[in-house]
């Protein structure tokens, strides 16, 4: 049996090299930005809720400042003052039916418009990026599942899919610049080498763009395009590079999950990688698709159904037999109820954490916008969208209100215009929308 | 008359309208006063019919394409205007449709294009063929948009920066995986077992290689000398093993290969073969039946694509069992009551005591032995691979071997001959990361990876380009027919430019069909074209509780099956009647247990002759377990998915989609409880607004009343379809009184059927055209990555006509279909006779 040996590598050190900022802490502490004496940018996240909620337990009857919270919110209730429930909204010129929601509950676009083929717009996460960066990370999209289609939330300027990925370890080995001082040297020399690689493929590129017609330039071009970005990203990545890794407490950030197919912890996951993201500077938006809307069959699942006397479903079939008017007290709705419950757990969770971390001024929530909601009431349905804004008081929110507006009036874009605009991106309009909604501004 | 005057008004009335862009004077003087009047009053902005909207269109415009193609599509079908509307007379009919045709001529070279990248499978093929090392290098690329399922759809193929950057990774690990100069790389662990003898497999792994790092946990494995290690069986339902547990680098980039030897060792010869299903890192590689005569399998994976958990990739192996057997003085391990479980078999596994029969040739059980593995963990093939016999001078440190090196790797890149100026900008990036410093193979590397990154490998070139007409064909038709880039054979008659003899596509074409590499179109052609990657319902009412229940044996076999039928219609020139109504199938055992066909033993697929069986459905589509067993929900059988299924895929003549917010018809709830289907979709003919779709889908979807949930023949229903749960996981059982099935129906063009056989008989005498015609469109799409336009219509209508006497054979179909215009992109043939 021979043996084997990796002389020809150079031995790894473990992580720990000495670097130029700061350490930091990672469940409670500063921001980079209140480390170094900057100022902190604005942050997005955007979760979405697939399928339908419980509506009886999510909307609250009065609005105003003196709503009473449906039983769904009761796990934010320490966070009152830093949350709004938006009621209302939809996407009205692009409004769809199906399952395929998640593909423009971001982008707002009419994706079935022409018939035979599917086509989309940007998504608001993506003009937040452009205008938020340069980061390490442009931005991070997030799922139960890695893939593309109804995935993933993200669409880029050409409305094509942005990846999600579902990988924690994954997720986190990208986040961050290398450790160890000779990898982190191989990083910048890697980035070095990948410019020259594209730089010399490029020219093949345009010299054939020449040669073709007008469709096929089209998609050349678009292919031009790609490569730019990516050379834009590594020149950004570079110059990030130079700063090294933060120094944080590796060995305690949690990536695999301790149950086998748990929601909580898989969500849990998620988020903590999203407060680590933000705390570290690494993104500054972050798109997480909370689950599938044919699945995964979760291990909570039939947890609830014993507790609420549901059958066993698979989650495809719980959003619809629990959603609609079925009733309060229908044992699916109220399953469907103890999910969304779930949801709001893991969001007061989140926004903990965002609170405890300081800010230049005032905390890291208050830098961040949390954006939670679905496009689903029942069945296939596309209007009145459960929406929940939460953070971002130092970007100019007001927090603590439940906003109706009436059907068709206002719709998704305006509120996510509103969002880019607080986020100081130099837009004038999203999509449809057709100005800010002023009610949810301070 | 009436419509005549109206029609005139209306052409001078456009006459009049200023001219807008885009809208020749043909269409506003012929064509749009007839779309007006037959047209808009259901296609406006308002109402919307179908969801499709004719009153702004304002001419050809290249992005209205598939409109206009669906408008010709549905005027020439005679579906539209519809029956009880006005119609077009023959002359407006031949005046609207000569000026699609003409315009879709005209726009044929600016607005169509042909060029669309390869798709993360064809990717991935090209990179192992072009590096000669067989790692699955799609796992690292993201997943391709689907046309119409397909993922040869060029409008799905797009690029972001992500996806680009995702191919920059790949690449890189492509080139990382060869070597020129380099010598062959330490760090291989090669194990014969058979020169071995030991009862704890755990402690003897420790004691040899746990310097190395590699250790098990897998407890109590034999290994015999002579014969080799023992994977213990499993059954469905077991844990999983570990087999070897290999240090991963640190840096995780690199090859890991795996080679193994393995073969079924069965004590008795009624026992049936061991399922043997492989993951390595995390992943599931693989998953087959092993023979008596042993095979070698083998597996190369990326360590960037595996999991690492503290340092180490697990390889595990599993030796499972999943076909039902009885062995005689053996009682059954399954111990339900009789009736318990209707119509189970109530046969699984012989009841053995391990403690008295403690050596694997007395147990009435099949085993898998692995004799030999060898793990290569940091794989590194000399490039260019011995087996292509190409490079004749050995390779040295000189500029002389880099620029060969490239010119070779480039036109196999680029599946064409190239020139060595075309080269030069890649050699000039070797020769500065030669004076940067770098050693000869890591200074190449880089400049093969840019040569991945361009048009030339990573997309597909159209015959009508100007360049290389005949390597661009042949490309083309590799890569449908195998899904890999064209082989030697293809190659030097490209390079002779031969291609365009008479006879030779044709024949290169029936070359690929019958090789086993055309498994790299069936698969995925097939699945695609059917939809099948759905979760398939089996329930298990006749296979006993735990083990069957959910096995992948079953499920895989029933994929395997459709694909499989397929595969020998189109390979032996079937007529295409066949597909849908046929006297033969395929079957291996645990699909022919499925059915109830005796005499099948052996877990490979084969031909079955039905002519003399009792099998009440016959060969065919329809009939696949997989396809009826896939199209059930919520306890039965879905009568109006089936029916929608069936006009979407086999009768190409999809139904438009659902309104926003249809409520939902549940068959066992409410009122519906105890109605026969008939009585519960009474409501969608009862109501106009569902009638005019679903009066097409509903009769349809009766054909199929025979199915069970398992896809199973079944001649009685039952009052209601109750849940049960076994162990958690739902079944389906039917409850309350039985009736007769009820499989009367009706087809779209009104033919009725009262059963399965006679629906067969209807459809191989009347909807031919439509199955044809459908599959032709999606071959289309699979080749050329262009949804059919107008143009391509036509020319499938005129294969169709060569064939219809002869009854529409299908490998001669595809051969026409490959050789017509449609795969020269509609230019001309002359030019490519080069």
């Amino acid at each position: 049996m021979t043996s084997s040996s990796f002389s020809r590598r150079s031995v790894l050190r473990g992580f720990g090299a000495t670097l130029a900022l700061p350490a930091l802490e990672i469940m409670t502490g500063k921001t980079q930005a209140a480390t170094r004496g900057g100022t902190d940018p604005g942050r997005l996240a955007c979760f979405y809720i697939p399928g339908a909620i419980n509506h009886y337990n999510w909307f609250p009857k009065e609005t105003g400042f003196d709503y009473t919270a449906g039983t769904t919110h009761e796990p934010l209730k320490d966070h009152r003052e830093r949350y709004s429930i938006l009621s209302g909204l939809s996407h009205i010129e692009g409004r769809i039916s199906g399952h395929k929601h998640p593909y423009n509950f971001l982008t707002g676009h009419n994706i079935a418009e022409t018939p035979g083929v599917l086509t989309n717009s940007v998504s608001f996460d993506q003009v937040a990026a452009k205008h938020l960066g340069p980061t390490y990370l442009p931005s991070l999209a997030l799922s139960w599942n890695s893939g593309v289609g109804a995935t993933t939330l993200s669409r880029n300027s050409l409305g094509v899919d942005i990846p999600a990925t579902s990988d924690y370890r994954r997720v986190f080995e990208n986040l961050f610049p290398p450790a160890d001082a000779s990898q982190l040297r191989g990083a910048r020399e890697r980035i070095a080498l990948n410019r020259s690689i594209l730089d010399t493929a490029g020219g093949d590129v345009r010299a054939l763009k020449r040669k073709l017609g007008v469709a096929d330039r089209d998609r050349i071009e678009q292919y031009l395009q790609s490569i730019r970005e990516v050379e834009k990203r590594l020149d950004d990545r570079d110059a990030i590079l130079k700063h090294g890794r933060p120094d944080f407490d590796e060995e305690n950030v949690r990536l695999v999950p301790a149950g086998k197919n748990s929601m909580q912890e898989h969500l849990e996951l998620m988020m903590d990688l999203v407060a680590l993201a933000f705390q570290t500077d690494m993104t500054r938006v972050v798109t997480h698709c909370l689950g599938g809307e044919a699945g995964p069959n979760y291990s909570e699942y039939p947890e609830w159904a014993k507790e609420t006397g549901a059958p066993t479903r698979g989650t495809h079939d719980y959003h619809h037999k629990g959603s609609g008017n079925r009733g309060g007290d229908n044992p699916d709705t109220m399953l469907i109820g103890k999910r969304d419950r779930l949801f709001m757990t893991c969001l007061a969770r989140l926004m903990d954490k965002l609170e405890s971390i300081k800010a230049s001024d005032g905390s890291l929530l208050d830098h961040t916008t949390l954006m939670m909601g679905g496009s689903q009431i029942s069945s296939h349905s596309g209007s009145s969208f459960p929406m929940l804004l939460a953070g971002g008081k130092k970007l100019g929110f007001k927090h603590g209100q439940h906003v109706r507006w009436e059907k068709d009036e206002r719709s998704a874009s305006d509120l996510y215009l509103t969002i880019l605009q607080q986020l100081r991106c130099p837009v004038e309009k999203f999509k449809e929308s057709k100005g800010d909604l002023s009610e949810i501004l301070a | 008359m009436f419509p005549r005057f109206v029609i005139a008004c209306l052409v001078v009335f456009f006459f009049l309208l200023p001219e807008s862009s885009g809208a020749g004077i043909g269409f506003r003087e012929k064509v749009a006063p007839l779309l007006e009047f037959y047209c808009f009053d259901c296609h406006n902005a308002k109402k919307k019919k179908g969801q499709i909207r004719l009153d702004d269109l304002a001419g050809f415009e290249g992005g209205d394409s598939h409109l206009w193609t669906k408008i010709y599509e549905e005027i020439t079908r005679g579906k539209m205007p519809p029956e009880d509307k006005e119609r077009f007379s023959k002359e407006e009919e031949k005046e609207v449709l000569d000026w699609i045709v003409s315009s879709f001529e005209k726009q044929a070279d600016s607005e169509h294009g042909t060029r669309r990248r390869l798709n993360r499978r064809e990717f991935a093929a090209a990179l192992q063929e072009l590096t000669g090392v067989a790692v699955a290098f799609g796992a690292g690329l993201a997943a391709d948009g689907k046309v119409e399922g397909f993922d040869t759809g060029a409008e799905g193929l797009k690029d972001t920066a992500e996806t680009v950057a995702q191919m920059l990774e790949v690449t890189r690990r492509a080139v990382d995986g060869i070597r020129f100069l380099e010598p062959e790389r330490e760090g291989k662990l090669e194990i014969d077992f058979r020169e071995h003898d030991f009862t704890d497999f755990r402690k003897w792994v420790d004691k040899s290689s746990k310097k190395e790092g590699v250790f098990t946990r897998s407890e109590g494995l034999v290994c015999r000398s002579g014969t080799g290690l023992y994977l213990p069986t499993a059954w469905s339902g077991d844990r999983e093993n570990s087999f070897l547990a290999l240090p991963a680098p640190l840096d995780k980039s690199a090859t890991l290969l795996i080679r193994l030897k393995v073969k079924a060792v069965r004590p008795l010869p009624v026992l049936p073969q061991p399922m043997l299903w492989v993951k390595v890192g995390g992943k599931y590689l693989d998953y087959q039946a092993i023979p008596d005569e042993g095979r070698t399998l083998e597996y190369a994976v990326r360590m960037e694509d595996c999991l690492v958990e503290d340092g180490v990739v697990k390889v595990m192996l599993r030796s499972v069992v999943e076909m039902p057997y009885a062995v005689a003085g053996f009682p059954n391990d399954d111990r339900s009551k009789p009736g318990e479980v209707p119509g189970g078999i109530g046969v699984y596994r012989p009841n053995f005591d391990r403690k008295k029969l403690r050596s694997t040739e007395d147990q009435p059980v099949p085993v898998t032995v692995v004799e030999s593995v060898m793990i290569d963990y940091d794989h590194c093939a000399k490039w260019p691979p011995a087996s292509w016999g190409v490079l004749e001078e050995e390779v040295t440190d000189s500029e002389e071997s880099a620029l060969a090196l490239l010119k070779l790797w480039t036109a196999r890149a680029w599946r064409r001959p190239v020139e060595e100026s075309e080269v030069a900008p890649y050699l000039k990036l070797y020769r500065k990361l030669r004076s940067d410093g770098m050693i000869f193979d890591a200074a190449l590397r880089p400049a093969f990876q840019s040569v991945l990154m361009t048009p030339g490998f990573r997309d597909h070139s159209s015959p009508a380009e100007e360049g290389f007409p005949q390597f661009a064909m042949a490309s083309r038709l590799s890569f449908m027919l195998t899904g890999r880039p064209p082989d030697g054979m293809f190659r030097e008659l490209a390079e002779k430019g031969e291609l365009y003899e008479p006879g030779v596509l044709e024949a290169q074409i029936e070359r690929l069909i019958t090789d086993e590499r055309s498994r790299g179109f069936f698969e995925p052609f097939v699945t695609q074209w059917l939809v099948m990657d759905q979760p398939i319902t089996v329930t298990m009412t006749h296979l006993q509780k735990q083990d069957f229940r959910f096995g992948r044996h079953l499920k895989a076999s029933m994929k395997e099956e459709t694909v499989e039928y397929v595969r020998l219609a189109i390979a032996e020139n079937r007529p295409a009647a066949e597909l849908v109504s046929s006297d033969w199938t395929v079957l291996n055992d645990i699909l022919a247990l499925h059915y109830g066909i005796p005499g099948v033993e052996g877990a490979h697929m084969r031909k079955v002759d039905l002519t003399d069986s009792d099998d009440p459905r016959g060969g065919g589509i329809p009939g696949h377990a997989g396809i009826q067993s896939m199209l059930t929900w919520m306890g039965d059988n879905w009568v109006i998915y089936r029916g929608a299924w069936f006009l979407h895929h086999i009768l190409d003549d999809p139904p438009p989609p659902a309104p926003l917010e249809v409520p939902e018809l549940n068959p066992s709830e409410g009122e519906n409880r105890g109605k026969s289907f008939r009585e519960v979709l009474a409501h969608h003919l009862a109501d106009t607004r569902c009638a005019s779709c679903h009066e097409d889908m509903d009769p349809l979807g009766f054909a199929f009343q025979n199915f069970d949930l398992s896809g199973r023949w079944r001649d009685q229903e039952f009052h209601h379809y109750a849940r049960k749960e076994i162990d958690g996981k739902i079944e389906w059982r039917g409850a309350g009184e039985s009736r007769p099935v009820d499989a009367v129906g009706r087809l779209p063009r009104g033919e009725k059927f009262s059963g399965y056989l006679e629906f067969k008989e209807q459809l191989a005498a009347h909807y031919l055209d439509d199955i044809v015609r459908g599959l032709l469109k999606r071959l289309t799409l699979f080749g050329t990555g262009r949804s059919p336009n107008v143009l391509d219509l036509r020319v499938i209508d005129e294969i169709m006509a060569s064939h219809r006497e002869t009854g529409f054979r299908l490998r001669d179909l595809l051969a026409d279909l490959a050789t017509s215009p449609i795969f020269l992109d509609h230019r001309t043939i002359d030019s490519l006779k080069k």
